[in-house]
C-alpha cells in the first residue's frame, strides 16, 4: 500500500491548491458582500432622510402649484365679477334710458291729450254758445 | 438558482439534494475519523504509519461537508445578490474539499483489489458528482463576476 502515499498526497495536494484558491474568492466575495451591507447600513438613515426631503420637496411643490392656481382661479372670478357688473350697470343704464324716452314719449302723449281735450272742451263750449245764441235769436255766428 | 423560488421555504434547503446527503454523510464519516475513534479500514490501510493524515482527512471531510450545508442553507434564505454568491462561492469551497477527500477514499477503497470495485466506483462517482457541480457553479460565479466587472 506504501505506493498509494504519492497517488493520496497528489490528490490531497490538487484539492488543496484548488481549494485555496476557491476560498480565495470566496473569502473575496464575503467582504464584498460584507462591505455591501455595512455601507448599506450607513446609507440606510441617509436614504430615509433624502426620501423625506424629496417628499417634502414635492408637497411643497404641489402646495405651490395649488396656490397658483387658486390665486388663477381669483383673478378669473374677480375679472369675471368686474364684467358682469359692468355689464349690468350697462344694461340698467339702457333700462334707465329706455325708461326715460318712454316716459317723455308717455308725457307727450299725455300733454297731446291734453290739448286734445282742451280743444274739443273748447269746441263743446264754442258750440254750445252757438247753439244757445242760435235759440235765443241772438245774431249768428 | 431561479427554480428555489418555486419551491416552499421548507424544502429549499433541499434544492440541491445529492450534495445535502452525501454532505450529512460526510460529517457523520469525517467526526469519527477527525476525533480517531473510527477509521475507514481500507483507508487506515493505505494511510498506515500516518495517522495525521487520517485526522486531516477527516477533519477535510468534516468541513467540507459544514462548509457545503452551511451554503446551502444560506442559498435557501432571502437575501442580497452578493450574499447570493458568497453562499455560492462557499458552496464551491466545500464540495471541493468534498471532492478531494472522496477521490482519496475512492483510491483507497480501489486500492484494496476486486472487493473494492464496487463501493470504490460509487465513492468515486460521489467525488466525481461533487467536482462536476463545483466546477459549473464556479463557471456560473466566473461569468457573474465578469458581467457585475463590466
Amino acid at each position: 500500500m506504501s505506493n498509494l502515499l504519492p497517488i493520496i498526497m497528489s490528490v490531497l495536494g490538487g484539492g488543496t491548491v484548488t481549494g485555496t484558491v476557491t476560498a480565495g474568492r470566496w473569502l473575496m466575495d464575503e467582504r464584498a458582500r460584507r462591505h455591501a451591507e455595512k455601507s448599506a447600513t450607513v446609507r440606510a438613515p441617509l436614504i430615509q432622510r433624502s426620501l423625506e426631503l424629496r417628499v417634502a420637496a414635492q408637497a411643497d411643490e404641489i402646495l405651490q402649484e395649488t396656490i397658483t392656481t387658486l390665486r388663477q382661479n381669483y383673478a378669473e372670478l374677480k375679472a369675471e365679477f368686474t364684467q358682469y357688473r359692468k355689464d349690468v350697470e350697462a344694461q340698467r343704464q339702457r333700462d334707465l334710458k329706455d325708461h326715460q324716452r318712454q316716459r317723455t314719449l308717455d308725457h307727450e302723449e299725455m300733454d297731446r291729450l291734453h290739448q286734445e281735450i282742451t280743444d274739443a272742451n273748447a269746441t263743446i263750449t264754442q258750440l254750445r254758445f252757438a247753439l244757445q245764441s242760435s235759440q235765443t235769436g241772438g245774431p249768428g255766428p | 438558482m431561479k427554480h428555489l423560488a418555486a419551491l416552499p421555504r421548507s424544502l429549499r434547503f433541499f434544492a440541491e439534494p445529492f450534495e445535502i446527503w452525501i454532505a450529512l454523510a460526510c460529517v457523520l464519516t469525517g467526526i469519527p475519523a477527525a476525533i480517531g475513534t473510527t477509521r475507514p479500514q481500507s483507508l487506515a490501510r493505505a494511510l498506515h504509519g500516518y495517522s495525521w493524515l487520517l485526522h486531516a482527512w477527516g477533519i477535510l471531510l468534516c468541513l467540507g461537508a459544514i462548509a457545503t450545508l452551511v451554503a446551502r442553507w444560506r442559498i435557501g434564505r432571502p437575501q442580497t445578490e452578493l450574499g447570493d454568491r458568497s453562499a455560492r462561492a462557499l458552496e464551491v469551497v466545500g464540495l471541493v474539499m468534498l471532492a478531494t477527500t472522496t477521490t482519496v477514499y475512492a483510491v483507497a477503497i480501489v486500492a484494496v483489489g476486486a472487493p473494492g470495485l464496487a463501493a470504490g466506483s460509487i465513492t468515486a462517482s460521489a467525488a466525481a458528482a461533487c467536482a462536476m457541480r463545483a466546477w459549473i457553479v464556479s463557471r456560473e460565479l466566473a461569468r457573474e463576476r465578469l458581467a457585475a466587472d463590466v
